[in-house]
């Protein structure tokens, strides 16, 4: 029997009740797109020090088990690791000396840094999804986009084509592992060599994106069909003390980030 | 001879997500037999389709074909989806039928006649061309000019109008009865139960409730 192929999650709710699931959602959002801004505007250990523990800080405390942290497949990890090994070619201090040789590590340090702030800023992403309802993203995305409004830009398309975009990537992984069963119904041996690999993943891709394309201009002239981008219904927002707090704990970090960086 | 013994699935296995599809399924399929799986939304009539295809590997039990694992014996069965145009990887007609095979224009037209798609016509069509249903016929020669000995079709039926529906079921009986292929067809529409299969199995909570003779299952299933 052929292994079962390896489940993809991707921004899926963890139920429960701890203090980041009764949060309002735009506090998450706010508190995630502020920590990313300065850390990408300020991105040294220290800064990343920092949201490191308030990273771990809430996912020890969000109540999400571990067994929910994504095991990317074992090809993802050698690229990830053969890419770290590249960096080293780029020399720079400090450097080590190892059997006579000297290996300068500046390159690789870079390396470890850029990926340590990419981890942490998909991390944060994460911690928002597993403790999120889909459903309560789109009304919080549209209170927070409020001063687009008052300034006249598209602030509800904007807010329409992000929560789609997220709502539709389970349809979208959904219909890709029905492709990938189908192409392998029709071909029950996975093509060998490079030239047979590159065909196997070009039939794939492309029936997903004519598919996906299809299924895009349904959706559009659906909404159009229903009046548009227009009329988001926004429930008040009824802020509690968790949420000022965490509001609190965002600004400490922001500027701990600014001064540490 | 196809058999499954206490078949069970969760997807998402060791994790938050985790969900039970299927759970103790017994289910022998003999050479020739139309076996129509029904049930409600969520009751694991497509998981075991995939089972049956030899797409997933259950995490309890055993499938098998002859007694080798399902997933070991590639082309023994074949499987088309509810979705035609997931299914179609060529441009046009012929190439989409002959593609991930060796097979020449004679097998091609061969597999075009049996799902009632004249080839002088239709050869050279382009897929997305086609009605719903003429793509869906397409999906359905492409699978069967490998010659499988089970054809699992999942909601075969779905989305089509009233003569689709007949001129497919046609085509169905027709294959099962002139090339001797046994089909599995998953719905949850009993409408054409009786047209489609001899046989019938119900599916709830991922457990089989029913196994009979399709007029005694539908109908009990019927108020």
């Amino acid at each position: 029997m052929s292994a079962p192929s390896r489940e993809i999650h991707l921004l899926r709710y963890v139920p429960g009740h701890s203090y980041l699931h009764r949060m309002w959602a735009g506090t998450k959002l706010l508190a995630v797109v502020a920590i990313d801004i300065a850390l990408v505007a300020r991105p040294g250990w220290p800064a990343q020090a920092v949201v490191w523990v308030l990273a771990l800080t809430a996912f020890f405390t969000s109540g999400v088990p571990a067994t929910a942290l994504p095991r990317p497949p074992r090809w993802f990890v050698l690229l990830v690791g053969l890419d770290c090994l590249l960096s080293i070619g780029s020399g720079g201090s400090p450097s080590i000396h190892l059997a006579g040789i000297s290996i300068e590590l500046g390159g690789m340090l870079e390396w470890w840094r850029i990926t340590s702030l990419a981890l942490l800023v998909l991390a944060m992403a994460t911690l928002v999804a597993w403790t999120t309802p889909m459903a309560e993203l789109t009304p919080a995305m549209s209170k927070l986009v409020t001063p687009l409004r008052w300034l006249r830009l598209p602030a509800d398309e904007v807010v329409l084509a992000i929560s789609l975009s997220v709502r539709c990537l389970p349809l979208l992984l959904e219909e890709f592992r029905v492709l990938q069963a189908a192409r392998r119904m029709r071909e029950p041996t996975l093509p060998q060599g490079l030239g047979g690999r590159i065909r196997y993943a070009h039939d794939v891709l492309v029936t997903a994106l004519a598919s996906s394309l299809r299924r895009a201009k349904e959706m559009a002239e659906a909404i159009e069909a229903r009046g548009g981008a227009e009329g988001f219904t926004t429930e008040p927002v009824r802020l509690t003390g968790i949420d000022a707090a965490a509001l609190a704990v965002v600004a400490v970090t922001v500027a701990a980030v600014a001064l540490l960086g | 001879m196809i058999r499954l013994e206490d078949v069970g699935h969760v997807y998402a296995a060791g994790t938050p997500w985790a969900r039970r599809a299927l759970r103790g399924v017994d289910l022998t399929i003999g050479p020739g037999e139309r076996l129509l799986v029904l049930g409600p939304n969520g009751s694991g009539k497509s998981t075991l389709a995939w089972v049956v295809a030899g797409l997933l590997a259950p995490v309890e039990g055993t499938a098998t074909l002859h007694g080798r694992p399902l997933g070991d014996v590639p082309g023994a069965t074949a499987m088309t989806f509810q979705h035609a145009r997931l299914q179609l990887f060529r441009p046009t007609v012929e190439a989409d039928v002959r593609f991930g095979t060796r097979l020449d224009n004679g097998a091609v037209d061969n597999a075009l006649e049996m799902v009632g798609l004249d080839p002088t016509v239709f050869r050279s069509r382009r897929v997305d061309e086609l009605s719903g249903g003429q793509q869906r016929r397409v999906a359905l020669a492409g699978a069967l000019v490998r010659r499988p000995r089970l054809l699992v079709l999942d909601e075969p039926l779905a989305g089509l109008d009233l003569p689709g529906r007949r001129l497919l079921t046609t085509v169905l009986a027709r294959l099962n009865r002139e090339a001797e292929v046994a089909i599995m067809v998953v719905t949850h529409d009993v409408e054409d139960a009786y047209r489609l299969a001899d046989r019938a199995l119900v599916l709830r909570a991922g457990q089989v409730v029913a196994d009979d003779d399709v007029g005694a299952v539908v109908g009990e299933a019927q108020p």
